[in-house]
């Protein structure tokens, strides 16, 4: 009967190092494009920070004014103010860089 | 490679998505894990690179789902392991031990040159895949189960039963003599 060490060494003697031959340089060249985690963590809080130090600066009440122009300039068919419409755009693009970092975030 | 070496490889390949330090892990790691395959795949040199390649591409994709709590190489294996038998959907023809028996009476060896992959060919997958981790790999039974995602217990049966007909083709080849 083969025993144990027997056994162990039909396998040892089997055992061959594969050289590498340019394998490790193929397979990098075919690795798909990924995001790393920290730009996917750092960007959304950036954003965040941003809208913040924006509120906090410029004040949530000249936000909700600027806002309220563009509303009653297009209800009276009128041209809004060039900062309304700034003022809009800005946290439509903020909001929108939001939740498409928060939906393309792994989390598991 | 070290462990801090590979921890922080792994660091820069998670965080910067960094594709040189993810090679660095390939050029450590794809020797075990080709010749893993390539006893899996009965020696097919050209699939088993394939099916390695693949291995390390989905590496890769999921490696920030790689939780340090195991080690790189076991998780490797793993992937390794699932990549083949995705491959692999059909149930491979074994023989048991009475064809073993047979197989090696035909085929009379007088001394140990025993050919391995016809060896390894009368085993199960699942029993081919515990003994080339537990014998060829030295890796733990444990750590076979983490790869095979199986209780330690059916890794022992899986040996248990890979032993048994190995040694009888291996007797019947002549390899103890």
């Amino acid at each position: 009967m083969i025993d144990e060490q027997e056994l162990k060494n039909f396998f040892i003697e089997n055992r061959t190092e594969i050289p590498d031959n340019d394998f490790s340089k193929q397979v990098q060249n075919h690795l798909p494009a990924r995001n790393s985690m920290l730009s996917q963590i750092i960007s959304p809080i950036c954003t965040i920070i941003g809208l913040f130090l924006m509120i906090s600066i410029v004040g949530f009440s000249t936000i909700q004014t600027q806002l309220l122009s563009l509303i009653n300039a297009v209800a009276h068919l009128q041209i809004p103010s060039v900062d309304s419409i700034m003022t809009y755009f800005g946290l439509l693009a903020a909001l929108i860089y939001i939740g498409f970092s928060t939906v393309e975030t792994d989390f598991s | 490679m070290t462990a801090i070496n590979e921890t922080l490889l792994v660091s820069q390949a998670v965080l910067l998505g960094d594709k040189e330090a993810f090679c660095r892990l390939i050029e450590a790691y794809q020797s075990p894990i080709r010749r893993f395959l390539f006893n899996l795949t009965d020696g097919d040199e050209e699939l088993s690179k394939d099916l390695a390649q693949e291995t390390f591409v989905k590496a890769w994709l999921s490696i920030a789902s790689f939780r340090a709590a195991a080690k790189f190489s076991t998780w490797l294996y793993r992937i390794a392991y699932n990549v083949f038998y995705d491959h692999a959907r059909t149930t491979k023809q074994t023989l048991d031990i009475n064809d073993a028996k047979q197989l090696a009476t035909l085929t009379p060896n007088t001394d140990r040159n025993i050919d391995f992959t016809r060896a390894l060919g009368i085993l199960k997958g699942e029993e081919r895949t515990a003994m080339l981790l537990f014998y060829m790999e030295d890796l733990s039974i444990n750590k076979i189960a983490r790869i095979m995602n199986c209780p330690a217990g059916t890794v022992k049966s899986h040996l248990f039963r890979g032993k048994q007909k190995l040694s009888e083709y291996l007797k019947h080849s002549g390899y103890d003599r």
